[in-house]
């Protein structure tokens, strides 16, 4: 236990050897600093400026932070003090008790060579309630933070704050030290407590806390804007909390006037026509900120300026105008033999471009370059389209004909639309279905967006679809088979039976014969289109034939049908009487009966065939003399 | 009518000129004696002609020819000369009229209804026609007679007057290639060789039919020549005559529509179409007389 004793004291003692050691070599340091700075300049500190003392006889000492030899007095008798020093060190007034109701202030003068005097105070309470607070204000940054007042009484006192961002030690008795605690002030301008003092028998003290606010800036950025000799605009960025104005200090510069905290300042200026440089200076102010300059440059003399950069041009011929802003003679020359443009100018002007017809299916862009003495050398370039056309084969179409491709020359990608209506076309194909469409003549156009959307391509073609004309056909004495064509539409024809063409049958009428079968006929219009007719329906050799007919003599009776059998003959007149009877037998599918019309006057008369009272031919005759 | 008013007028100035010289002519005392000796004649004559029966019908259908043929004349006549020089006869003769009418092609149609009452136009054409037109004419003639003795046994005459002509005989004989056909224009088409329709191609069409004539036709005659007295009272006499019908002889009810053909085997003859029909003959005459009291 005894080691364990030794052993730690041991340990203490070499701590405060080291702690020795090292605040020594610290001495030698600010002696050193010290006497760099002895060698500068003469300096006389002396603190606190006042030391409160009750009426009781007593001391008080005042620090003094010197590099110079310095005297002290007192202007009292009751206060006596340290007469002199050397360098730093301390005063010490020794006052007598104070029998008065009233307090009393002693004033020390400390002096040295070379620096001002510098006054201090020692104040001593009369037997009276006494209360005093000091220092009457404690200015404070805008961080939370603390501060102390210092309170010289032999009565209790309480003290309190009029602000929420600042409480005090709220009591005390006889001398103390109020703590104001603060906190931290976002605003940019300082503000102030007000702490109140009171004790019994003594009027209240009031003191202050000034709490400095958050400290105003401004910035504008950049320092310096450098512009074009032509006119327009610049701008610079204010970051600032504060309210500002601005003013440029050229004509040909104006600016945006004022502004509150972050913001921008335009800058407009007018077009410099001088060969120099200038340069406008614009100052910006605020409150509690120093002024900030910036500038604007702008360039003089030697300028060519070619605008536009490109011009979109259609597939035709044609010429196209660039517009030159300069204050020097320029030349100017195109890469491409289809683009010829404007040799030279000088000052302003306008190139123009005459360019030939573009008949390819791809655009193509002649660049143009513009030289100039002094300056870089200007490319602008012409963009002229591809010759877009588009084209069907065969038009005018038959409504039977197929689907119609369209032949385009160019880019694709573009619409198709028609005029009028009526045609069936494919917007994005461009094909035609003519069975689909109206007849009638129409105007297809091929509409292409360029990319950039400069220039819209078009291209158009005429096409028109037949109208077409079923034909219809009727037939005759339920043999001849008849195609109409009253308008004559038709120059040719096919008959069909069935789905069959008849070899040789293209006449406009065609005698079946009566073989059985169903009939049609394919038409041909006078342009060329086929169409098919409706259908008729031939039930074969099921009546009956009277030829010739008109008869003069006589006439045949004919049957080439299946029912065999007593055959009865009926010969009616206009009147609907009954001028021949015969009776015969028809024993086979074909039958034929000469008949004299010897007995008969010149008139239509019905002819009837009955076979075995149930089949019935009818047909009309006309006997002629 | 141009010829008969040339003929008329010769006729008269023939007239007009022998009167002026009856008196030298009677101067001719033997051949006057004769004459009033024996005024009576009674005679035969007749000859080939050339015939032509002329059918008025280029405006209905234009291009038909007309070809005259051969015939003859025959007649029996009686006269009496009432002077050394003039006489009147008449008589009874016959006179075949033949002509011959040709077309190369012809067409027409008309409107018509088939057997199924529908309405159509008949569509006709033809060619190579012919037709042979013969009408034989009972002729009755009403002559004037004068005659010129040269001298004893030879003398000049002219005879001049009207005939009324009766016909005896009238037909026609057509052949021809006809073609049928029917137009209907409900549908714009025309159909042919449909034969129970009675549209055919290229029938060949014989037909011969009688012609309408009418009964009496006044025909204009004229004629001259010389005469030889072979025997006292017997005469012959060489001469030309021509004979013109002096009216329209057709006696066929003027049609608005005129059709050839109608249907195979059926061809009416031109002078149905026609608006007028003539005839006219010319030709040598050869005639004896006897004379008598």
């Amino acid at each position: 236990m005894k080691i364990s004793i030794l052993v730690k004291t041991l340990v203490i003692a070499l701590s405060l050897l080291a702690n020795t050691i090292f605040l020594f070599s610290q001495e030698l340091v600010v002696q050193k600093d010290v006497t760099v700075n002895k060698s500068k300049c003469p300096s006389l500190v002396v603190t606190p400026l006042n030391q409160n003392v009750t009426s009781s006889s007593g001391t008080t000492s005042f620090n003094v932070d010197s590099n110079i030899e310095w005297t002290s007095s007192s202007d009292q008798k009751w206060c006596t003090v340290t007469p002199s020093g050397n360098e730093n060190g301390t005063i010490t007034a020794t006052y007598e008790a104070n029998t008065e109701s009233g307090s009393r202030t002693a004033n020390i003068t400390v002096s040295g060579s070379g620096v001002n005097e510098v006054v201090v105070t020692v104040t001593q309470l009369g037997t009276a309630p006494a209360l005093i607070v000091t220092p009457l204000n404690q200015n404070v940054t805008s961080s939370s933070g603390t501060t102390d007042f210092a309170v010289t009484s032999n009565v209790d006192w309480t003290a309190s704050s009029n602000v929420t961002w600042c409480t005090v030690t709220p009591s005390g008795t006889g001398n103390g030290i109020i703590k104001a605690t603060y906190q931290e002030n976002t605003e940019a301008g300082s503000r102030t407590a007000n702490i109140t003092v009171s004790g019994p028998g003594v009027s209240a003290h009031v003191v202050t806390v000034t709490q400095s606010g958050t400290a105003p800036s401004l910035i504008v950025t950049p320092s310096n804007q450098n512009v074009r000799s032509l006119s327009g605009t610049t701008s610079f960025t204010v970051v600032s909390n504060v309210e500002w104005t601005s003013s440029c200090d050229e004509t040909w510069c104006t600016v945006t006037p004022s502004g509150t905290d972050n913001g921008t300042i335009i800058v407009v200026y007018l077009e410099n026509t001088g060969a120099e440089i200038r340069t406008a200076t614009i100052t910006v102010k605020g409150p509690g900120v120093s002024d900030k300059v910036v500038t604007v440059t702008q360039s003089g003399s030697l300028s060519l300026i070619v605008t536009p950069s490109n011009r979109n041009v259609t597939s035709s011929m044609g010429t196209a105008s660039y517009e030159v802003t300069s204050n020097i003679a320029w030349t100017s020359s195109s890469d491409q033999t289809w683009c010829t443009v404007t040799p030279s100018g000088t000052g302003n002007g306008i190139i123009t471009a005459a360019y030939q017809a573009n008949t390819g299916a791809s655009s193509r862009i002649a660049t143009i370059t513009i030289k100039g003495s002094g300056v870089n050398n200007q490319v602008v370039t012409l963009t002229q389209d591809e010759f877009i056309t588009i084209s069907y084969s065969g038009s005018p179409w038959c409504a039977s004909e197929g689907i119609q491709d369209v032949l385009l020359s160019g880019s694709s990608g573009g619409i198709f639309s028609s005029q009028p209506a009526g045609l069936s076309l494919n917007p994005k194909t461009g094909a035609i279905t003519p069975g689909s469409s109206a007849a009638g003549s129409y105007v297809v156009k091929y509409t292409l967006e360029k990319p950039g959307g400069s220039n819209l391509l078009e291209a158009s073609t005429d096409v028109a679809i037949y109208s077409s004309v079923i034909p219809k056909i009727v037939i005759k004495w339920e043999d001849v088979l008849i195609c109409s064509n009253v308008d004559n539409m038709f120059v040719g024809y096919q008959w069909f039976n069935g789905t069959t063409p008849i070899p040789g049958a293209n006449n406009q009428y065609y005698v079946s014969s009566k073989t059985p079968g169903i009939y049609a006929v394919e038409a041909i219009d006078k342009n060329g289109c086929k169409t098919k007719s409706n259908e008729i329906t031939v039930g074969g050799a099921s009546s009956l034939l009277l030829y010739p007919n008109p008869a003069k003599n006589s006439f045949k009776i004919s049957i080439n049908d299946a029912p065999i059998g007593k055959a009865r003959i009926s010969v009616i007149n206009e009147s609907g009487k009954e001028v021949i009877n015969l009776s015969t037998e028809k024993s086979e599918f074909e039958f034929s009966k000469d008949i004299s019309t010897s007995n008969l006057d010149r008139g239509f008369y019905l002819v009837k065939v009955i076979v075995n009272e149930v089949n019935l031919y009818t047909v009309k005759i006309m006997v002629i003399k | 009518m141009r010829l008969i008013k040339i003929y008329s007028k010769c006729f008269i100035s023939c007239f007009v000129f022998l009167l002026l010289f009856q008196t030298n002519l009677e101067s001719q005392s033997s051949t006057d004696k004769f004459q009033r000796q024996y005024p009576w004649y009674i005679g035969v004559s007749g000859g080939p002609a050339q015939t032509n029966i002329s059918n008025d019908i280029s405006s209905v259908i234009p291009g038909v020819e007309m070809t005259g043929k051969n015939s003859y004349c025959l007649s029996v006549d009686v006269g009496y000369f009432f002077s050394k020089y003039f006489g009147l006869s008449t008589g009874i003769g016959l006179s075949p009229y033949v002509t011959q009418l040709s077309l190369d092609s012809y067409s027409n149609s008309f409107d018509t209804i088939d057997s199924e009452n529908e309405s159509y136009e008949r569509r006709i054409s033809g060619n190579d026609i012919e037709e042979t037109q013969k009408i034989y004419f009972l002729e009755i003639p009403v002559l004037l007679n004068f005659q010129y003795p040269f001298c004893k046994a030879i003398g000049f005459f002219v005879q001049g007057g009207i005939n009324l002509a009766i016909p005896l005989s009238n037909n026609y004989s057509s052949s021809g290639i006809y073609s049928y056909s029917g137009y209907y224009p409900a549908y714009n088409v025309l159909l042919e060789d449909i034969p129970y329709e009675g549209f055919k191609s290229n029938v060949h069409n014989d037909v011969s039919g009688e012609l309408k004539i009418k009964t009496v036709n006044p025909e204009l005659i004229a004629s001259g020549g010389f005469y030889f007295r072979t025997e006292k009272q017997y005469q012959i006499s060489f001469g030309f005559f021509y004979k013109s019908m002096l009216s329209d002889i057709s006696d066929y009810t003027p049609v608005t529509s005129f059709q050839l053909s109608t249907h195979e085997n059926q061809v009416r003859s031109f002078m149905e179409g026609s608006e007028k029909a003539s005839a006219n003959s010319m030709g040598i005459l050869i005639s004896m007389r006897y004379y008598f009291k």
